[in-house]
């Protein structure tokens, strides 16, 4: 009892000189075990802290906020008794117009991010004061299908790693901005870009792909953080004599698409990397690609070091609605089971034997039409009547998906999972198109339903063990918010009228909301510094940071 | 892969360009030889007069605030859009504030709302998110409100707007307002 004391006494007193004494207990456990090793706060980033992000709280040091994909923050400063405090310390403007889908890192105070453009900046993340700013040099003819949007990067050593609209993998000196590496993953002229924050693992930095649009052959990629050499590439459309190719009607594989553009998870335990696939070229028509189309719209399980398949699960076969299924894979563990979770475009949330791949329920968790019947294993079976047709067939979800690439969250303490769902159906059509390179390839134009019917949106928790939903926040329209917990019991999440909203987890009853002044189309996060819990969210061409006052 | 905002058309095109070719197809409309047969200056006449259109909408800075500007609506709507809103305004509301980002415009939506106090206000939505309601009252007075602080707030899709059957507004008629609005549109 003394020693243990006597310990309390030395951490207090070196928490109280780095100003954390006002942080609850277990958060104190956790920066303790930081503090204990005081050096390697401004060390570099190993792997090795990558795998153990979760005994230090205060930092953010990858997309989703930790390997498993859970964007949950065990700090609990702001919590539901004085989340209605918060107050925005700062804001940082990238003075861009579009999309800022951005989910900065944070690592020993200083925060980095991704804007529009291609645009990466480092900023001290007590004061918002750039440190330093980059931007890439973009050729005029880049093809993002989807506005020059960027979600973000990944930190390892002293660098910080950047994918570009140009389809290129950069490394960038973490204390300078200045270019370590600049490789070019493939020919962006033949419709492809790079969108995600990349996933470093070991030594590897793994990128996917975006392109599905474009009839680009899907992939991933791994890089040497140290040299950018490319380690392996694993095709998200197999070649000739490829397990997996017999699925793709005749030469309909070398535009096959399935571009892998949201960031991945992984499971040190098992040393694999889950990643997922989009949808298959030309998205809304199947006439051409006959057969399921692997690995189109699935969940790979790849080995980190060679990019060996180990098993994949396919959430909708031969699509045609364009239902990607580039939403995160949540790694949850319940008792025994190690699952993935997934609420998918599709409409279905999905819970995956992670070791196997094994469906072990499908539910719907939004309006869904395409689907009426499941096979034995309990997977949903399209209608055939579903296809797009050239008249138009009026099909939910819509071609927006019933949830999107905005991060879902969940959060160990209620055993919820959170994820923004819109209801919107569309009215799809088919129309033989011939590829050319590089240009927009569709096989079709969908046709948003009767505009006399609001489309709306939702943030809904679902209970994993049944697939049931808990409750629901209904927003006025669909938001490309994505969600965090924390285990001060709240959920943060945004909305398209540019609200910043703090909810009760546990009810999904509001305690607080802050006007940004414009849409939020990106994911929010937390870090903490100076023993002060802030909360951050790109919303506009802003990126804003809350805390108590 | 997403149709990062509602549509796909316009893929790979910038927002500056999407508009260029919104702009250019208004224009090209606007230019197509619409049936209209009817009479401008009759339905200027009926506009602001016997038929009331003027009452809530305003064109050129004349006329009433409850209702959309239809100064450009003859330019920026085709005449079929143009019969149905008059017919049938509820069918598809109006749209009304567009903000940047935002996927969907706000529409011509019908807001009744008892304050705490139980004054009652019906009206139009100008804008609203989760947390508040702009609104304009039928005398077209502005009020904002925070919504958990008040009584009661009941939204429609049915619009204030009348739906002009034939006997309010024959067919000869609805075509001289229609004349007009193309007329003043093309000014």
């Amino acid at each position: 009892m003394k020693r243990e004391s006597m310990n309390e006494g030395r951490k207090s007193r070196f928490l109280a000189s780095l100003g954390m004494t006002n942080l609850r207990p277990s958060v104190l456990v956790f920066l303790t075990v930081v503090a204990g090793a005081a050096p390697s706060l401004r060390a570099q980033v190993t792997a090795q802290r990558l795998v153990d992000s979760g005994k230090e709280p205060q930092n953010w040091m990858m997309y989703s906020g930790d390997y498993a994909g859970r964007r949950f923050s065990a700090l609990e400063q702001i919590n539901t008794a004085n989340a209605g405090m918060l107050v925005p310390k700062w804001a940082y403007q990238t003075m861009a117009g579009g999309k800022f889908e951005t989910t900065p890192l944070v690592v020993d105070g200083i925060l980095y991010g991704t804007g529009q453009d291609n645009r990466a900046f480092a900023l001290d993340a007590r004061s918002g004061r750039p440190i330093w700013q980059y931007q890439r040099g973009l050729p005029a003819d880049i093809r993002p299908c989807c506005g020059r949007v960027n979600r973000g990067l990944a930190i390892l050593g002293d660098r910080v790693f950047l994918g570009t609209l140009d389809a290129h993998v950069i490394a960038l000196d973490s204390k300078t901005g200045n270019v370590v590496w600049d490789v070019a993953a493939v020919d962006y002229r033949g419709g492809y870009s790079i969108t995600l924050a990349p996933l470093a693992i070991k030594n590897l930095v793994i990128v996917g792909v975006s392109g599905g649009e474009y009839g680009i052959r899907g992939f991933i990629d791994a890089y040497d953080a140290a040299t950018g050499e490319r380690k392996w590439r694993f095709y998200t459309v197999p070649g000739p004599g490829e397990p997996g190719h017999e699925t793709w009607e005749g030469e309909s594989w070398k535009i096959g698409g399935a571009p892998a553009w949201i960031t991945g998870t992984y499971d040190p335990a098992t040393n694999t990397t889950f990643w997922t696939t989009g949808n298959p070229s030309p998205s809304n028509r199947g006439e051409g690609r006959a057969g399921d189309n692997l690995y189109s719209n699935s969940l790979l399980a790849l080995e980190p070091e060679t990019g060996k398949l180990k098993w994949y699960f396919q959430f909708s076969k031969h699509d045609e609605h364009d239902y990607d299924a580039t939403q995160v894979p949540v790694m949850v563990d319940q008792g025994e089971r190690r699952l993935i979770l997934q609420a998918n475009r599709n409409g279905f949330f999905y819970v995956v034997d992670r070791a196997n791949g094994k469906l072990l329920f499908a539910n719907p968790f939004a309006k869904v039409t395409w689907s009426d019947s499941k096979d034995a294993s309990g997977a949903p079976i399209a209608r055939k009547d579903a296809s797009p047709t050239l008249e138009g067939n009026r099909v939910c979800p819509g071609a927006a998906g019933a949830t999107n690439w905005m991060s879902p969250t969940y959060d160990p303490q209620t055993r919820l999972f959170y994820v923004t769902a819109r209801e919107q159906c569309d009215v799809f059509s088919t129309a033989p198109q011939a590829y050319e390179a590089g240009h927009a390839y569709y096989g079709s134009a969908y046709f948003p339903n009767d505009d006399a019917e609001p489309f709306t949106g939702a943030l809904r928790a679902i209970d994993p063990d049944t697939g049931k939903m808990k409750w629901e926040w209904k927003h006025p329209s669909p938001t490309w918010s994505g969600v965090l917990s924390t285990a001060g019991g709240l959920i943060f999440t945004g909305d398209a009228e540019g609200n910043f909203i703090a909810l009760e987890a546990a009810s999904g009853k509001a305690l607080w909301h802050f006007q940004c002044g414009a849409s939020v189309y990106s994911s929010p996060m937390t870090f903490a510094i100076d023993g002060k819990q802030y909360v951050a969210v790109a919303a506009g061409s802003a990126l804003f940071t809350f805390a108590l006052p | 892969m997403p149709p990062n905002g509602a549509t796909q058309q316009g893929v790979g095109m910038t927002e500056e360009e999407i508009w260029q070719v919104i702009s250019y197809i208004r224009s090209v409309q606007a230019k197509a030889p619409a049936e209209v047969v009817g009479n401008a200056a009759h339905g200027k006449d009926l506009f602001y007069g016997s038929v009331g259109c003027s009452t809530c909408h305003m064109i050129q800075g004349k006329g009433g605030r409850l209702g959309p500007d239809l100064s450009t609506t003859g330019s920026a709507r085709s005449t079929d859009y143009l019969v149905e809103s008059i017919r049938n305004p509820s069918r598809r509301l109006a749209q009304g504030i567009s903000e940047a980002m935002k996927e969907f415009s706000q529409e011509y939506e019908t807001v009744t709302v008892v304050t705490a106090e139980g004054t009652k206000f019906t009206g139009v939505v100008l804008n609203e998110d989760h947390f508040t309601l702009q609104m304009m009252d039928t005398r077209e007075q502005l009020h904002f409100f925070e919504r958990d602080k008040l009584r009661s707030l009941e939204k429609s899709r049915e619009s204030l707007m009348p739906a002009y059957n034939q006997k309010m507004l024959s067919d000869k008629d609805l075509q001289d307002v229609i004349a007009y609005l193309l007329a003043v549109g093309d000014q």
